[in-house]
């Protein structure tokens, strides 16, 4: 409940009964918030003093949300690490979770207390009192109405979609109408209704006269508040581009810098950095992510980073879906690896989608070996590549010669749950 | 290809320096570097004064309308004929491929390439025939090769369909073979993989073939 806020200023608290007075009384005074309660139901007792001081500094103090955002414009353009100001965005912004729970509570509380109160005054009628029911009614609309209106204020859904606007606004117009009416009940008992009509149009006017003074000055706020909530928008999306470009290009060049005097993981690590970067910077191509292509691309950018090897991808058309997808995949893998682990150079990667047949080429520029010897020394290329293929109903073929190594692996397409994309 | 040894004029286009001092390190003897450029406007006066036999053009410049390379391109049109541009560009983007190529550059390389491989596409180009990557290969084959022919209409059988010959060279360059392995792999001589290779970089340039241009549009290009 007591939230530390590493402040001197009042701050009104997130826990809140009503809207965290005591509560955030309580952080700066260093006090329990019940006793700070209890003493303000006391003075509220005392001719209703306690409501007044709440009410002060409900209007005064701005709530926790509104002092984090605050901070957060004034911070500037400091020097911070990223990761700092990452994470500040991200608590200020965005914060309001638990919200609606604690609105919820306090409000069945506010209920609670209202029935008692109407009770108590049913119970004073009871035993003789003489309770005017004329004036306390019209008192509870306007307090009711001024409850609803001034919770709006904390309710931060202007920013939200324009249904809950539309909410916060009927509200507001309810609350404005309840206050309204219930001053106007009290008046009329006491001033004649002509006089109460007369009274309403000199009001009218008074306010129709303010509002036009006024109205530019109110639209300059609403523009600069415009203005500022862009400007925070834009900082948090430059926040964002910074903290992603700490976590990947900063932490690469890290590595490339201790790692200079072995140029090949240079390259690579440059290579691999700079494919992750263009597709978090141009991706808009959104090829599903059970594609073959996707897959076997996404299997290079592994074979890439566990053995640092170049690993070049060429893609003609697309498919997925078909029988023997996974172990075209798994043979693909196995052939890069291979290739990566024997062959030295550029590892290119072909895979062609005819609407009959997926075919991948898998090419190294290694030394080459004796394919015919295979059957015994090399376990991994005669099961997991030829083996697999076969198994799953389709081909695998391995060329080899001096200028290096060539697997080629097919699969037919026959399946029949296939989507075909062509 | 470059038995001759003859001696070429080579503008670097590139608007990073450390970049530009790299590939003056990096190029063969026997091409002269006559000038560099850092920006559109810069790089089509260069090209106007020098006339080089090739430019090294790299895709992304600033300056001019924003159009980069392509721009530069379009602006030395009447060039075309004497100088060969031969693109470059930080990676294989398709984007960045077909822009450049449609724009006239007679090949496309990535920055990434080493010395030797950069120095023999300048001198290809610089001889006529056209540079393909694996990656610009494979785009080929996307655009023109899978689709069905057969009920296609209004299509210009020169221009929009690819010979077998040339299907076959496109697939062997998307596999990473080099011209002289796609010769040896087809029994050919390189001379006529290069003369396949550069009926094709014409295809690419002057097909308005539909797949190409759905190809296009869906990648924001046109």
């Amino acid at each position: 409940m007591e939230r530390t806020e590493q402040r001197n200023q009042i701050v009104r608290s997130e826990s809140r009964l009503i809207a965290g007075v005591c509560g955030g009384l309580a952080v700066h005074l260093g006090i329990p918030v019940n006793y700070l309660r209890i003493g303000f139901l006391g003075l509220t007792a005392l001719g209703g003093a306690g409501v007044l001081l709440y009410a002060w500094l409900w209007v005064f103090t701005p709530s926790a949300e509104e002092s984090k955002a605050g901070a957060l414009r004034s911070r500037g353009t400091g020097p911070r690490t990223l990761a700092e100001e990452m994470g500040r965005v991200q608590q200020g912004i965005f914060s309001p979770r638990e919200m609606s729970e604690k609105l919820s509570s306090w409000r069945e509380t506010l209920i609670g207390a209202a029935l008692l109160l109407v009770a108590l005054l049913a119970l004073g009628q009871w035993l003789g009192l003489n309770i005017r029911w004329d004036l306390i009614w019209p008192s509870l609309g306007i307090i009711a109405g001024v409850l609803l209106a001034w919770l709006q204020v904390d309710g931060q859904h202007l920013d939200g979609d324009r249904k809950a606007k539309a909410l916060v606004f009927g509200r507001l117009i309810l609350g404005l109408l309840l206050a309204i009416g219930g001053l106007l009940a009290i008046l009329s008992g006491s001033v004649s209704t002509s006089d109460l009509l007369g009274g309403m149009w000199a009001a009218l006017a008074i306010i129709t006269g303010a509002v036009v003074v006024l109205l530019p000055w109110g639209a300059r706020l609403w523009r600069d508040y415009l203005s500022e909530r862009s400007n925070r928008q834009a900082a948090a999306q430059r926040a964002d581009f910074a903290a992603h470009l700490h976590d990947s290009v900063l932490q690469t060049l890290a590595v490339i810098q201790k790692r200079s005097d072995d140029p090949a993981a240079v390259r690579t690590l440059a290579r691999v950095q700079e494919r992750e970067l263009r597709a978090w910077l141009y991706e808009t191509e959104e090829l599903d992510e059970k594609d073959v292509v996707v897959e076997i691309q996404a299997e290079a950018d592994n074979v890439e980073k566990l053995l640092l090897r170049d690993v070049d991808v060429i893609t003609v058309g697309n498919a997925r879906g078909f029988d023997g997808q996974q172990a075209l995949v798994a043979a693909s893998r196995e052939a890069m690896m291979n290739a990566a682990k024997h062959a030295e150079g550029t590892i290119s990667v072909y895979v062609e989608c005819s609407e009959q047949l997926i075919e991948v080429f898998i090419r190294d520029r290694g030394k080459g070996f004796d394919v015919g010897g295979i059957d015994k020394d090399r376990y991994g290329v005669r099961e997991s590549i030829i083996g697999r293929m076969q198994r799953a109903g389709g081909q695998a073929s391995i060329r080899s010669g001096e200028t290096g190594t060539e697997v080629e692996l097919k699969m037919p397409r026959n399946s029949s749950q296939e989507d075909t994309e062509s | 290809m470059s038995s001759e040894q003859q001696n070429f004029t080579v503008v670097l286009v590139d608007d990073h320096g450390i970049f530009r001092s790299g590939l003056r390190a990096d190029l063969g003897e026997d091409l002269r570097i006559v000038g560099e450029a850092g920006s559109v406007e810069q790089a089509i006066e260069v090209i106007e004064s020098q006339r080089p036999d090739v430019v090294l053009l790299d895709v992304h410049l600033p300056g001019g309308r924003g159009g980069g390379g392509a721009e530069v391109l379009r602006g030395c049109a009447h060039l075309l004929g004497s100088t060969k541009f031969l693109a470059l560009s930080v990676s294989d983007s398709a984007q960045d491929v077909v822009t450049v190529i449609r724009a006239g550059a007679r090949g496309y390389v990535t920055k990434s390439i080493s010395g030797t491989e950069i120095s023999d596409a300048v001198r290809r180009v610089a001889g006529g025939d056209a540079v393909f990557s694996p990656r610009l290969a494979g785009f080929v084959l996307d655009a023109f090769g899978g689709a069905k022919v057969a009920e296609a209409t209004g299509i210009d059988e020169e221009l929009d369909l690819l010979s077998d010959r040339e299907l076959q060279v496109m697939r062997l360059i998307a596999r990473g073979y080099s011209y002289k392995e796609v010769a040896k792999e087809l029994f050919i001589s390189v001379k006529t993989v290069e003369s396949h290779v550069s009926n094709v970089l014409r295809k690419l340039q002057l097909s308005n073939r539909h797949e190409l241009t759905r190809w296009a549009v869906d990648r924001k290009i046109l």
